[in-house]
């Protein structure tokens, strides 16, 4: 159970990348936190550096209040899971599970018994006798989380533990590691690229981008008010409708007509150039006519299980929103969504416009 | 993207995991090459004055070796010698894992296995292997050979160039059988496929697709055993460069001159043309391994 | 394809130009067979001769050769001599390679690659015959001639540049993370080193072992002349020295001797083939 802060910690390769750059934050004790971006937004870097596999170039890293800076890996009580789960091919099941134990020099008998209890709790009890080759991709993967769980650290560091299992697995994986961190109550953070992942399994989750927090916020606050379009276009299993638009009374988007959304009233300005954000699970197709907000020609129809998602397009343009049934292919139809789920954002830098924010640019916000 | 530093120990430790090995390498592989130079520009010698202290003589060395009879015959002998040999061995070696494509059997284990034997047998071994094959009088390749060639034809004595030349085709083909061996599994079967149901016979398919294919893997096998087969000492176990110096190759002559007779600066020299040589046929190595095909 | 052009369909002909090619296949195997085998034959009967002459003939069976050889001061010794040579060369081979590829393995910098291409053309280049005349004096400056120590520094500077390149090639497909989740579980480099990296890389340990030991067990030439002592001859230059000293040659215990000085190459490499295969991969890469 540890509280980790990182206080302006940049990293600077040789060549001039900057992986990391002047990063500050905190997590807290017994929290699931997620690092969630793209590749090479730094994320792994940063993993790396809390666990002391790579040195901060400035800045300070603390764990449970002592700076952990140039405290070496070993000593951090920190242990780590990596993508290729790492698991040593010439060692059994159970010797893998066992092997910080024997690090540590704990005896054969006690750390044999340990290794079959962690096992035991991960459904591995099966398997100890085997070598890691002889396992199924999720299985390995449970032996890797057993192995760390052996180690009854004071923090775990995942760094994208799930993206070598196949989607079916990936969700059951998912589950059980939420559950686990639940029980063992160990403060976890969890590198990822996988939106969904995120939102799914972190008490709360930093956006990152080329280096830096975009945003830091609980799951759902970022699915429902991302702060920038990077954000919103990075969020959301179905891509957030981005529809560029000028200020005009109301908002128009080509031929469609939307309405600016209460809170924002007072802060926008006639001639203003914004991004309207909308999530189609927000708009649905409507028949006849009614709020219809946009209007267009059916183009595509996808099922998603249990609505479709339709798109429709006017003019080049297109739009995004969900159905029950499935509209036939070149109607035309209109969709509708309430005003106030629609987000606006600057066109200038991406910011999210909100009633409290002046003309005046804004720094995505940090918690 | 990512610098690594050897996450096991720190800066310091890397160069002490390096330095065994740098320390060897430098001092006796790196340095003999430099010093090479340097010897062969004084008169040293094993014994006498000059062991003590060589002199300086420029070029002298050079201009003796060139003028040196002996050298020139040892020069036009290694030649002889590793043309014969590279024939020998590509054609060979080349026909081996050309037959090999596709067999499986028990025929062609035993085939690649003798041929490896050949080339692991060590050398003293296989020296006296082949004087007794080609002696004259109990000789088992007279005992092949019909009439009068194979009557009592001290092969050493008579035909020696040829005799060291089909030595060492016996000795090396191995090396280049497996080289192609493994040139030829890279040519996409489905290339020769399509030649074939085309009715293309197999010198047509050999002539154009797989020999193109496998141009790069000849020029390599051809500038390796060249490489080779200009340093090879063995023909020393089976004639000691004669008889009257008809094997005499450079490694024998360097041998003789340096080692035996003890004139270490005059050898130098020869070694010095030899590493010359050497580093030509790198040169042209390198040179051929980058362009590509 | 045009229908009115069709291939002639082969009929009565194919069967016999069949028979001819496949005869000639099988001949051209028996004789490559025979070219391969035959000069090996001798080998293979005159130790086991009673009276062996340089003919290989099938022999009328025994083993008093061999009990020459054991009675024979030199050829034992020999043998014996080969065996330390061989052994001591590749314990150093084996560990300074292991430990220089392994950190060349993990740590990065330009032209590590090239660098190391260029030596191992480098160690083909300056062959020891090529350098036999600085070598010479080398160790005869170090004072090393006639010892094994001065056998064994040479025949590893020749030999390391290609035992790296290889074992560097072995090191690379053991992933980073193995020894970095070891790291993080608070191993000390030797622990990781230990229970991590070696266990893995043992096969590549294995060939360059087996590697070194045949290249050094046939050396001729840097025994030849780096070593004095009769007594300190590998079984290389004791064979050599058998067949060409004067009067006539003792072939029975020539025989017997290079039956046994071949047998633990040719064992070692029928262990390494049947358990790993013998192949150049792909061929010679640049």
């Amino acid at each position: 159970m540890a509280k980790v802060e990182l206080r302006r910690v940049t990293k600077t390769f040789t060549g001039g990348v900057t992986a990391v750059d002047g990063l500050d934050l905190t997590i807290e004790e017994g929290e699931f936190f997620a690092l969630l971006g793209p590749s090479g937004c730094g994320k792994t870097t940063l993993l790396r550096m809390i666990a002391g596999l790579e040195s901060p170039t400035t800045g300070t890293i603390w764990i449970d209040g002592t700076d952990v800076t140039h405290i070496s890996p070993g000593n951090r009580d920190v242990a780590m899971v990596f993508q290729d789960y790492a698991l040593y091919p010439h060692m059994t099941v159970a010797d893998n599970i066992s092997y910080p134990l024997k690090v540590r020099k704990v005896a054969k008998e006690e750390r044999h018994q340990k290794a079959a209890e962690v096992g035991a709790s991960l459904q591995l009890q099966e398997l100890l006798d085997r070598r890691p080759g002889q396992l199924s991709g999720g299985q390995q993967q449970r032996v890797a989380v057993a192995r760390a769980v052996a180690y009854e650290p004071r923090l775990f560091l995942f760094d994208e533990p799930l993206s070598n299992l196949d989607a079916r697995l990936r969700l059951e994986a998912r589950t059980f590691l939420k559950r686990l961190q639940k029980e063992l109550g160990v403060t976890a953070l969890y590198v990822t690229h996988d939106q969904s992942e995120a939102l799914a399994l972190a008490d709360r989750i930093a956006v990152m981008k080329d280096g830096r927090i975009m945003q830091l916020d609980t799951p759902a606050a970022i699915y429902n008010r991302p702060t920038s379009l990077f954000v919103a276009s990075f969020i959301g299993s179905v891509p957030m409708n981005l529809l560029s638009a000028t200020v005009d009374g109301d908002l128009g988007v080509g031929s469609w007509r939307l309405p600016v959304p209460a809170e924002v009233r007072g802060v926008v300005s006639d001639g203003q150039e914004v991004v309207v954000g909308i999530r189609p699970e927000h708009a649905r197709l409507v028949d006849g006519a009614g709020d219809a907000r946009v209007t267009g020609a059916v183009s595509v129809v996808e099922l998603l299980g249990n609505e479709y998602l339709v798109t429709v397009e006017d003019g080049g343009r297109q739009f995004q929103a969900v159905s029950d049934a499935a509209p036939d292919i070149g109607d035309r139809r209109q969709a509708t969504f309430a005003a106030d789920r629609a987000l606006l954002y600057r066109a200038s830098d991406g910011a999210l416009i909100a009633a409290e924010s002046p003309a005046a640019e804004r720094r995505p916000s940090t918690a | 993207m990512t610098e690594r530093t050897i996450p096991t120990v720190g800066r310091r430790a890397t160069a002490a995991f390096v330095a065994p090995a740098a320390g060897l390498i430098g001092v006796f592989l790196i340095f003999p090459a430099l010093w090479t130079l340097y010897l062969a520009v004084t008169d040293l010698r094993l014994t006498g004055l000059a062991a003590v202290e060589p002199r300086f003589v420029g070029l002298q060395n050079f201009i003796a070796a060139v003028s040196d009879p002996k050298f020139v015959n040892s020069v036009k002998v290694t030649l002889l010698f590793v043309a014969g040999s590279l024939v020998g061995q590509v054609v060979l070696g080349f026909t081996l894992a050309w037959i090999f494509r596709g067999w499986r059997g028990v025929g062609r284990r035993l085939l690649e296995v003798l041929a490896i034997f050949a080339w692991i047998i060590p050398g003293s071994v296989v020296a006296f292997l082949w004087i007794a094959f080609l002696d004259g009088t109990s000789g088992t390749f007279n005992a092949l050979l019909p009439g009068p060639l194979g009557d009592g034809t001290e092969w050493l004595l008579s035909y020696p160039l040829l005799s060291i030349v089909m030595f060492n085709t016996w000795r090396g083909t191995a090396f280049s059988m497996l080289l192609f061996g493994a040139a030829l599994s890279a040519v996409p079967p489905s290339h020769l496929e399509t030649a074939r149901l085309s009715g293309a016979g197999t010198w047509q398919m050999l002539r154009d697709i797989v020999i193109p294919s496998i141009r790069g893997h000849v020029v390599t096998a051809t500038l390796l055993i060249a490489l080779w087969t200009f340093n090879l000492f063995t023909p020393y176990l089976l004639t000691r460069g004669g008889p009257n110096f008809q094997t005499d190759v450079m490694p024998v002559f360097i041998f003789r001159e340096a080692i035996s007779s003890g004139r270490l600066g005059y050898g130098a020299a020869i070694s010095a043309i030899l590493l010359a040589i050497n580093l030509l046929l790198a040169m042209i190595y390198l040179r051929m391994v980058r362009r590509p095909p | 394809m045009d229908g009115t052009h069709s291939r002639p369909v082969p009929t009565a002909p194919w069967p016999l130009r069949r028979i001819v090619s496949r005869t000639g296949f099988y001949v051209l195997v028996t004789l490559l067979g025979a070219f391969f085998a035959v000069p090996m034959l001798w080998l293979l009967f005159a130790p086991f001769d009673v009276q062996p002459t340089l003919a290989a003939e099938v022999p009328h069976w025994t083993l008093d050769n061999f009990r020459r050889v054991l009675e024979n001061p030199f050829a034992l010794a020999s043998l014996r001599n080969s065996v330390f040579l061989a052994v001591q060369t590749m314990v150093l081979i084996v560990a300074a390679a292991a430990l220089c590829s392994y950190a060349l393995s993990r740590v990065r910098f330009p032209g590590r690659d090239m660098l190391l291409y260029v030596l191992l053309l480098f160690s083909a280049v300056v062959s020891g015959t090529a350098a036999m005349v600085p070598l010479f004096q080398l160790v005869n400056k170090m004072r090393l001639i006639d010892t094994y120590m001065g056998v064994v520094l040479v025949l590893s500077g020749g030999l390391l540049p290609a035992a790296i390149f290889i074992l560097k090639d072995f090191m690379d497909t053991l992933p980073s993370s193995y020894e970095e989740s070891a790291i993080v579980f608070g191993a000390s480099p030797v622990q990781v080193l230990r229970d991590v990296v070696v266990p893995v890389v043992r096969p590549g340990l294995a060939v360059i072992a087996v590697w070194a030991l045949v290249n050094v067990w046939g050396d001729f030439l840097m025994p030849f002349i780096l070593l004095r002592s009769p007594d300190l001859q590998p079984g290389s230059v004791v064979m050599f020295n058998f067949y060409t000293e004067g009067g006539q040659a003792n072939l029975k215990l020539i025989s017997a001797f290079s039956f046994l000085y071949s047998i633990p190459v040719v064992a070692m490499y029928l262990f390494v083939n049947l358990r790993y295969g013998f192949r150049f991969y792909g061929g010679i890469k640049a």
